[in-house]
């Protein structure tokens, strides 16, 4: 069931604590090579020249637009959190005992599994 | 033999091919054949089939059906169904059971007969074949079960399929009074033409639409999982067997959006109807612990788009609808695919208890990566080229709203899709999970659609082909990669930020109510209430009923029985006293005011 090596979780490239910066870094490089080709474009080319809508033409709007999006769904769904959500995972109380799964689910075969 | 073949109608092969696998239960190598010659085979027999429709079928009391009509409308849900079919199907080697492959072909040959149906008549009888052939597929004996279980013992998905087919076989009984009132407002009204002609039904506001109108209309919201009508969906999608809920993802909503674009283009509830339904799911699935319901729910929020670019009707938006259909079964079905394929293996999808596969799974995690950049409609994905389509008409259209509305959704795509599916299943904290790799024909059927996406992405003009009307489109023009770029980026960047500084949520286990809880709790609990008060009234009533009747008896026991007052046996003496006194106190009253 294990990866190869003794110990997997150290071996592997997740496990690497860079992996994460590395993330950020490139997500920040990614942010920055946007925003600047959005303004080159805005500013330097005729690209919006055939916009639909006037903000279209400010600056960095869709940069702004999407980044306070996520903040709102994310503290939309926290806010949604405490008006619908029940700590019982059989709220409803239909639930029958979960079967553990097999050894062909599991298991070794690649395609012998199942039913 | 050209021309018997060419007298089936499309879908047909994949229902009636399926009812024959089960002769095939003891030859697996037989049955593996089948289940991937079916759809192949079905394919090829649509694309011989000619343009157009068949020539109409005279049934009882001279109407006529139209048992298939070939055009570039239904040709798109027909190219992409049978693809789907195909990838399902491939997906689903590793079941033995024939009737789970029966179940899954034959929906799937029912909704491609669906959107080749002429006449509103074949329809329902498609319609309700999907419903009736699919809840097998959330009924049917899991990979995970252990032989022993069956559907009956497993109350959740027993219970849960059963809500399923009960909503979906209501929106059939909806159609079919729909198209019983189309009838009789045709026969009352005396027009000429074929009333069960399923052509363009109505544009507009869906309020002045005839009533019959307005019933189709609902049953087609039922199965399109309108805000309100949709929870269905979230309820028994999860609960799918690991490759039912592949199949599930393809049909029965997409056939639904079909039946809108060609019947309800240009109805203008539409619009708003889809606004809130790519708005609504988004904070749901924030929420959501288990990740096959998080799909669920971001299914929904893709519906929406289609359906807003049915509502404005153009043929920009038409195209977008039809392409976004086409794109999004394939990166819905790889979604789902992935997280079937981490079930499998592990036996749950629940975030909580999932995180760090990548290290073992890698493939999986890769096409799952795949199927969310799609999704959010990156530059280069399939998403990106056919969202931008609606998002364009809407513009074209100047609904500022609507835009706005459609690029926060976008956003939120990127939340629950882009984002928590994959992070939270194969990286996130290291759950000490290290199942196997998914088997090989799960990752042939990954890949295949991974590379299906990418490859609209890079070359739409292989979708934009395919499409009802000529498009004249250039998704990739500067301005919109810059700012789907700028959109996406910096919604990745709030999620870093808010990650990192301990401000998104964390999973938890738990349930989150939805719309079904209306008729899970809520009107079982009204019904309880409603009996126990007018049960307690009613009882009050009759107890008080008793206490008149039982007071009275005993008044009248009390005086008129056997010592009573009024039942003793008086002597003459005391008669005699008694007249006397009542006579004296007459003469004195006589005498003081006579």
């Amino acid at each position: 069931m294990s990866a190869k090596g003794s110990d997997p979780k150290r071996d592997h490239w997740l496990d690497d604590p860079r992996i994460v910066e590395r993330a950020v870094r490139l997500t920040y490089l990614v942010c920055g090579l946007s925003l600047a080709a959005g303004l080159v474009f805005l500013f330097a080319t005729h690209a919006y020249d055939h916009a639909h809508f006037g903000f279209e033409r400010w600056p960095g709007v869709p940069a702004l637009y999407g980044f306070l999006a996520f903040v709102i769904v994310v503290y939309g769904g926290i806010a949604l959190r405490k008006l619908v959500s029940r700590p019982d995972e059989d709220y409803y109380g239909d639930r029958a005992p979960v079967d553990p799964p097999t050894e062909d689910g599991l298991g070794d075969g690649d395609g012998g599994g199942g039913d | 033999m050209v021309d018997l073949l060419r007298s089936i109608p499309p879908g047909l092969i994949l229902v009636v091919g399926a009812l024959l696998l089960p002769l095939f239960r003891r030859s697996p190598a037989v049955l593996r054949a089948l289940l991937v010659a079916l759809p192949a085979a079905s394919y090829a027999h649509l694309l011989s089939l000619p343009a157009g429709e068949w020539a109409p079928w005279a049934v009882f009391g001279g109407l006529q059906l139209v048992p298939v009509r070939i055009d570039p409308l239904a040709m798109v849900w027909g190219h992409v169904f049978h693809i789907a079919a195909l990838l399902s199907a491939v997906y689903s080697l590793h079941v033995r059971d024939p009737w789970r492959h029966v179940a899954g072909l034959s929906y799937a040959g029912s909704a491609i007969g669906a959107v080749f149906a002429g006449d509103l008549l074949t329809l329902f009888v498609y319609w309700e074949l999907t419903a009736v052939t699919s809840v097998f597929l959330i009924w049917g004996r899991d990979e995970l079960d252990d032989g022993v279980a069956d559907m009956w013992t497993r109350g959740e998905r027993f219970r849960s399929g059963m809500r399923y087919l009960v909503i979906q076989v209501l929106s059939g009984v909806v159609l079919l009074a729909g198209i019983l009132w189309r009838l009789a407002d045709h026969q009352g009204s005396g027009e000429g033409g074929n009333p069960l002609y399923f052509g363009h039904l109505f544009s507009g506001s869906i309020l002045d639409a005839p009533v019959a109108t307005q019933l189709i209309f609902l049953a087609f919201g039922i199965k399109a999982a309108f805000p309100l009508l949709h929870s269905w969906l979230q309820d028994a999608y999860p609960k799918g067997t690991v490759t039912g809920t592949v199949f599930l993802s393809a049909f029965t909503t997409k056939m639904a959006i079909y039946t809108l674009a060609r019947g309800f283009a240009g109805t203008e509830v539409l619009v708003t109807l889809g606004v809130v339904m790519t708005l609504f799911p988004v904070f749901f699935a924030v929420i959501e612990n288990d990740l096959r319901r998080v799909l669920a729910y971001s299914l929904n929020n893709q519906l929406g788009f289609m359906c807003v670019g049915v509502g404005i009707g153009t043929e920009l938006a038409l195209n977008g609808t039809a392409g976004h259909a086409f794109a999004h079964i394939l990166y819905k079905a790889l979604l789902f695919m992935s997280m079937g394929a981490v079930l499998y293996r592990t036996g749950t999808t629940r975030a909580t208890e999932l995180g760090g596969l990548a290290r073992t799974m890698p493939w999986t995690a890769t096409f799952c990566i795949v199927g969310s950049i799609s999704i959010s409609a990156f530059p280069f994905t399939s998403g990106f080229v056919t969202k931008s389509m609606v998002l364009s008409a809407a513009g074209e259209g100047h609904m500022t709203w609507v835009f706005l509305a459609l690029m926060f959704a976008s956003a939120g795509v990127l939340e629950h899709s882009g984002i928590k599916i994959p992070f939270f299943a194969f990286f996130a904290h290291d759950s000490g999970k290290r199942p196997k790799e998914a088997p090989r024909h799960m990752l042939v059927a990954m890949g295949a659609a991974a590379a299906a996406c990418l490859l609209i992405g890079c070359a739409p003009s292989l979708l934009y082909g395919l499409l009802p009307f000529p498009v004249d489109y250039h998704p990739y023009s500067a301005s919109h990669v810059a700012d789907q770029m700028m959109l996406l980026s910096f919604a990745a960047l709030a999620f870093v930020v808010l990650w990192r500084t301990g401000r998104y949520p964390a999973e938890e286990r738990a349930t989150v109510l939805d719309a079904d809880w209306l008729y899970r709790r809520a009107a079982p609990g009204l019904l309880r209430m409603t009996w126990g008060v007018v049960g307690g009234a009613w009882g009050r009533l009759l107890g008080l009923g008793v206490w008149v009747v039982r007071s009275t008896q005993a008044t009248v026991y009390f005086w008129a029985g056997p010592r009573g007052f009024f039942g003793r046996t008086w002597t003459v003496g005391n008669m005699a006293l008694w007249s006397i006194v009542l006579l004296g106190v007459y003469l004195l009253l006589v005498l003081l005011w006579g």
